[in-house]
């Protein structure tokens, strides 16, 4: 009988560190788990806890996954102690993920803060999966200091096929880009706004001021899609950690665009 | 195919012992003013019990604490309950929603998870449901719109009138149970169903006359008065003897939150299902430290927010059943019908 509440086995292959707190896990995926950009997991320690979090890696590699985690609770306190290989246990996908086809031939601004450029990865790789499509990427990343920002490496590659701003709260003296919060990055003056999206992931404040600043600027409420960030403990509409207004964030998000979420009076609570 | 039956009171006995053979049934013992589901035994005096039970009739499907990684409900003795009531049934609505993935108005999928082991055991559920012949201080169904009788979601209904029971069929699954048992039971004479009518219109107006003052305000415009009540400073006050013991949560028969927890047994890794509570501070808590519901306020209405608006949105119901129970279980004597008039009078101001 099918019991919707157990995970599938996952094989841990390699775990790379990205910052002081954060590592990407990379598993195989041999049993042919797969994840649409945007969608989330619940992956699990056997015995120890579960948690939810997003894919960020390409979703067109059918062999292998990742997920990057920050060192900030119980369970990815446990994870972060791991050692390569390991098996760990994973439900899922969750979710609607990013809506690509409604990215078709626009305009397409990426905002991310912190950690928040976990699931942006996996938009970035998949929208570069299909250049025709997607042409115009604008990035513009924010991180506490030059050493929380992730992908450092991969940033570079990606800055050289399309538009990246970067940006620190607190700058060290080899930082060269600008210092200030994400919000000041955020500008149109490459941007269409008639016909454009802007994708925004990050911690709960980074989205509420972003979206603020995104709305100031011109945006429309339906172009602007937010992830949002909820206790997601059962992942199926069940156990009614995670609704906000309407909603439970891990059927019908965890991705919205704004339109839907700006009514609802505990959207930034 | 006759619907109704007249079953003696001297022979409820015989009638449970009856449903015994093929369930694993349970039926009310009596302690103080309160009854409680105790699995039924030829020892068992059985009780027809005067109102719903302490327990909500979920706990009967949805244990408060259970390992689910070696469950197999399949293999479990189907279950049958004796005399839920009304409120229980209309609850019991809820859970199905969430737990065998009926589509709610606002999901944009359509294939929604089931889950299986509740299922198993819904579909093997005999409901032998009750007409209330008492009803306690709390009790409030009528404020929710709801009658003290099944009017629907049962497979045996029994009515009591003086020396036996107006047995009525609802369901294939009902009559199966019966087979064979019909011959201790008579065809009903007009006079004892018209006793049951009687009965049934005599707790209504019973209760409607403890209730006028505890009356809430009219049941269509209790999602309204949530809704606009969503700044309302009232929160605030109601939650001001709120300890966070979680009681209303735990004693709700609509009440469908729970967490999943890993947990080490030995060498063995186990994974249980246990019922949670929205007004536990860490509810909403996400592992980054953000808590959307940060403060007992917030969390109180949280959970009026969830039975009386995100209810009515998906599934075209509120997630109450009137059946009193968080009101008695309260140490803080927080009363939802107080909160609700409460806040149905600020919604008459503002209008």
């Amino acid at each position: 009988m099918k019991n919707i509440y157990l995970p599938i086995p996952v094989a841990l292959e390699q775990i790379i560190d990205e910052s002081a707190t954060i590592k990407t896990f990379r598993f195989s995926s041999n049993d042919g788990f797969r994840f649409k950009t945007g969608q989330f997991v619940e992956l699990s320690l056997p015995g120890i806890g579960e948690a939810p979090f997003t894919p960020s890696s390409d979703p067109n590699i059918s062999t292998r996954f990742e997920i990057t985690i920050m060192n900030v609770g119980r369970v990815t306190q446990a994870l972060h102690a791991l050692k390569t290989p390991a098996t760990l246990g994973v439900r899922g996908p969750y979710g609607l993920g990013y809506p690509l086809e409604e990215f078709k031939n626009k305009q397409i601004l990426i905002v991310g803060g912190g950690v928040g450029l976990a699931p942006l990865r996996s938009l970035i790789l998949a929208l570069f999966a299909r250049p025709a499509d997607f042409k115009n990427i604008h990035l513009r990343f924010g991180a506490r200091t030059p050493d929380d920002l992730i992908y450092k490496q991969e940033i570079k590659e990606w800055s050289k096929i399309c538009d990246c701003v970067l940006t620190v709260d607190k700058a060290d003296s080899d930082w060269k880009d600008n210092v200030g919060v994400v919000t000041t990055i955020l500008d149109t003056d490459s941007i269409d706004l008639k016909n454009c999206v802007v994708i925004v992931c990050g911690p709960p404040i980074m989205m509420k001021f972003a979206t603020f600043k995104l709305l100031e600027l011109g945006f429309k409420d339906k172009q602007i899609y937010l992830s949002m960030e909820k206790n997601m403990s059962c992942g199926l509409g069940k156990c009614g950690h995670c609704r906000i207004g309407p909603f439970f964030v891990c059927r019908e998000g965890p991705v919205f665009t704004f339109d839907k979420l700006k009514d609802l009076p505990e959207v930034w609570d | 195919m006759e619907r109704f039956f007249y079953l003696q009171a001297k022979y409820l006995k015989d009638f449970l012992s009856f449903i015994a053979k093929n369930h694993r049934l349970f039926i009310c013992q009596a302690k103080e003013d309160d009854y409680y589901y105790v699995q039924f035994s030829e020892g068992l005096e059985p009780v027809f019990n005067a109102y719903r039970t302490f327990e909500p009739l979920k706990s009967l499907i949805v244990p408060a604490k259970e390992r689910i990684d070696n469950l197999n409900p399949s293999k479990e003795k189907p279950l049958a309950v004796f005399n839920p009531k009304h409120c229980d049934l209309n609850a019991l609505a809820i859970q199905d929603f969430i737990f065998l993935g009926q589509k709610p108005k606002f999901a944009s999928v359509e294939d929604l998870d089931v889950d299986t082991s509740y299922e198993q055991r819904r579909k093997n559920l005999l409901i032998i449901s009750g007409d209330c012949t008492g009803y306690k201080e709390v009790c409030w169904c009528l404020g929710m719109g709801l009658k003290p009788y099944p009017e629907s979601g049962y497979d045996i209904n029994l009515s009591f009138i003086d020396t036996g029971y107006v047995l009525e069929f609802s369901t294939g699954k009902g009559r199966l149970a019966l087979k064979g048992f019909e011959r201790r039971m008579t065809k009903p004479t007009n006079e004892q169903m018209h006793k049951r009518e009687h009965k049934r219109s005599k707790i209504i107006a019973d209760m409607q006359n403890s209730l006028p003052e505890l009356y809430p305000g009219p049941v269509e415009a209790m999602q309204q008065a949530v809704k606009q009540g969503f700044n309302s400073a009232s929160w605030k006050e109601f939650m001001l003897t709120c300890v966070e013991c979680g009681g209303c949560n735990f004693i709700c028969d609509t009440c469908h939150c729970f967490l999943l927890s890993d947990e080490k047994r030995g060498k063995e890794n186990a994974r249980l299902k246990l019922w949670d509570a929205c007004l536990y501070a860490n509810f909403a808590k996400v592992a980054g430290g953000a808590n959307p519901l940060d403060t007992r306020a917030k969390r109180l209405r949280n959970r009026y927010m969830k039975k009386f608006d995100f209810f009515p949105d998906n599934l075209g119901k509120y997630a109450c059943c009137g059946c009193g129970r968080c009101i008695e279980v309260c140490p803080g004597k927080i009363d939802i019908r107080k909160i609700l008039k409460t806040l149905h009078n600020e919604l008459l101001v503002k209008k």
